[in-house]
């Protein structure tokens, strides 16, 4: 028996925008890249988006404009003894004469180069389309719209996170390093060597946030396509499905 | 803040021993009187070198971590030095995970020479502070001060002025003087005891006003 599925256009939006609103996802993972250990989470919140049906043939639902906004929360850790050179203070040896034991100089104290934890968040924001195959079920009193996933990879640049990613490194190596006395001018150079340590490392790092960001929207995706929502048969239909009821 | 002890010696600490008699000695570093860290030896000749114009020789520890003990610099095994030269114990750069340890030598006959535990006449405590603050200390009955300033309250020039010079505080007895020494962070503290058995520095808890004397007692 053939029968005849109408599906809503604005009905279909609505439903959309309401699953949207629930659409609040987050994920977190670490990883090492040389002396730098990485901590990160990425939150993603949606809304807004357009849904346009195609007709058959191509049973297609595009979301257009989705707007995408979130932060990625990452914490940098590094022991700066992996990255600098051994320094030894004072640069110059003090003597002292004492009476009852003689002329002593001090040593120079070669200094334990502490470990640096620099946390920062980093919010970003694009727009993202999507396309979505879908199919409708009969659940009885209600009709389901199923969602196919038609697997996207969401293109973001998240190069401008670098530059707030290294600001901060560099701020936290200057306090950290000006804390310890007599280093004063070598300051400058030992920030560089951390900044010079971390460029290397810095693409992969924006790589794996992006890659968190995808398996957090791949995983929205996910939710939409068991979403069911309450489609009844005698909404007004813009446009007309066929589909073979066995 | 800094750790000040003188019966636990970090990096940031230095023991010095006056050799006054001739003979052979041994030395070593150790975490605990149960565990024996590779021993050097110091043979010390006799001079006519008077108190207080002898030599500095110098004997570097590194911490071993794979036999979890402290090792002295090959070029340290076997010092050769005269008597009224003084020998100052330190420490190379910290590794993670070192403990702290005491320096302990003995004569050839087995008897105790110095133990940085318990400072003598003609010894000497170095400290190398870093961090600012008030420091509190304990000498025999008596609560002292150290207040270090952070070298970037001072203009450059100034702290480097001020760093260039070792501050020392004699001992004697049970009385440091000065009693209250006022630094800069990256400045070193010697404590020099001129007399006394038994002395250690040991750091306490500040509490505002709480530096005080043991009452003088008349000899």
């Amino acid at each position: 028996m053939d029968a005849t599925i109408a599906v809503s256009e604005p009905g279909v939006n609505v439903v959309l925008h309401k699953a949207i609103a629930l659409a609040h996802a987050s994920k977190s993972d670490s990883a090492t890249w040389g002396p730098f250990q990485v901590g990160y989470s990425a939150s993603v919140a949606l809304s807004g988006g357009v849904a346009v049906l195609e007709n058959a043939p191509a049973n297609k639902l595009d979301l257009n404009n989705v707007h995408v906004v979130g932060s990625v929360s990452a914490f940098f850790t590094f022991d700066l003894g992996l990255i600098l050179p051994t320094i030894c203070i004072p640069p110059v040896q003090v003597c002292v004469d004492i009476p009852f034991i003689g002329r002593v100089c001090t040593p120079q104290f070669c200094i334990t180069w502490p470990s640096v934890h620099v946390p920062v968040s980093l919010p970003f924001a694009f727009d993202l389309s999507a396309s979505f195959g879908f199919r409708v079920d009969d659940l009885g009193t209600q009709w389901g719209i199923v969602l196919l996933i038609d697997p996207f990879s969401a293109r973001f640049d998240l190069t401008p996170m670098g530059p707030l990613i290294i600001a901060a490194i560099q701020n936290e190596v200057s306090n950290t390093l000006g804390s310890i006395p007599l280093i004063g001018g070598l300051i400058a150079g030992l920030v560089n060597t951390v900044i010079g340590a971390f460029s290397g490392v810095l693409t992969p790092i924006l790589g794996a946030f992006g890659s968190l960001i995808n398996l957090v929207l791949h995983c929205w995706t996910c939710l939409m396509s068991t979403f069911r929502s309450d489609c009844s048969p005698s909404i007004k239909s813009r446009r007309l499905y066929r589909r073979t009821l066995q | 803040m800094d750790f000040l002890n003188s019966q636990h010696l970090t990096s940031h600490d230095s023991f010095v021993h006056l050799f006054s008699d001739a003979g052979d000695f041994t030395y070593f570093a150790s975490v605990s009187d149960y565990v024996q860290g590779k021993q050097g030896t110091i043979t010390v000749q006799k001079a006519e070198t008077a108190v207080g114009k002898g030599k500095q020789h110098e004997v570097v520890f590194h911490w071993d971590k794979s036999t979890r003990g402290f090792v002295p610099r090959e070029e340290d095994m076997k010092k050769s030095i005269q008597t009224n030269d003084f020998v100052l114990f330190r420490f190379c750069r910290a590794e993670p995970g070192q403990p702290t340890c005491f320096i302990l030598g003995h004569r050839g006959d087995k008897k105790v020479e110095f133990d940085s535990r318990h400072l003598r006449t003609q010894q000497a405590f170095m400290h190398f502070f870093l961090t600012a603050g008030e420091h509190s200390y304990r000498l025999g009955r008596g609560t002292y001060q150290v207040s270090v300033t952070d070298h970037r309250d001072l203009e450059v020039e100034e702290h480097q002025k001020r760093a260039s010079q070792a501050v020392v505080i004699v001992v004697s007895g049970d009385q440091p003087s000065p009693k209250h020494a006022n630094i800069v962070t990256g400045q070193t503290v010697i404590w020099a005891v001129e007399k006394g058995e038994n002395v250690s520095i040991e750091d306490q808890p500040y509490k505002p006003g709480a530096a005080v004397s043991p009452p003088s007692v008349a000899r």
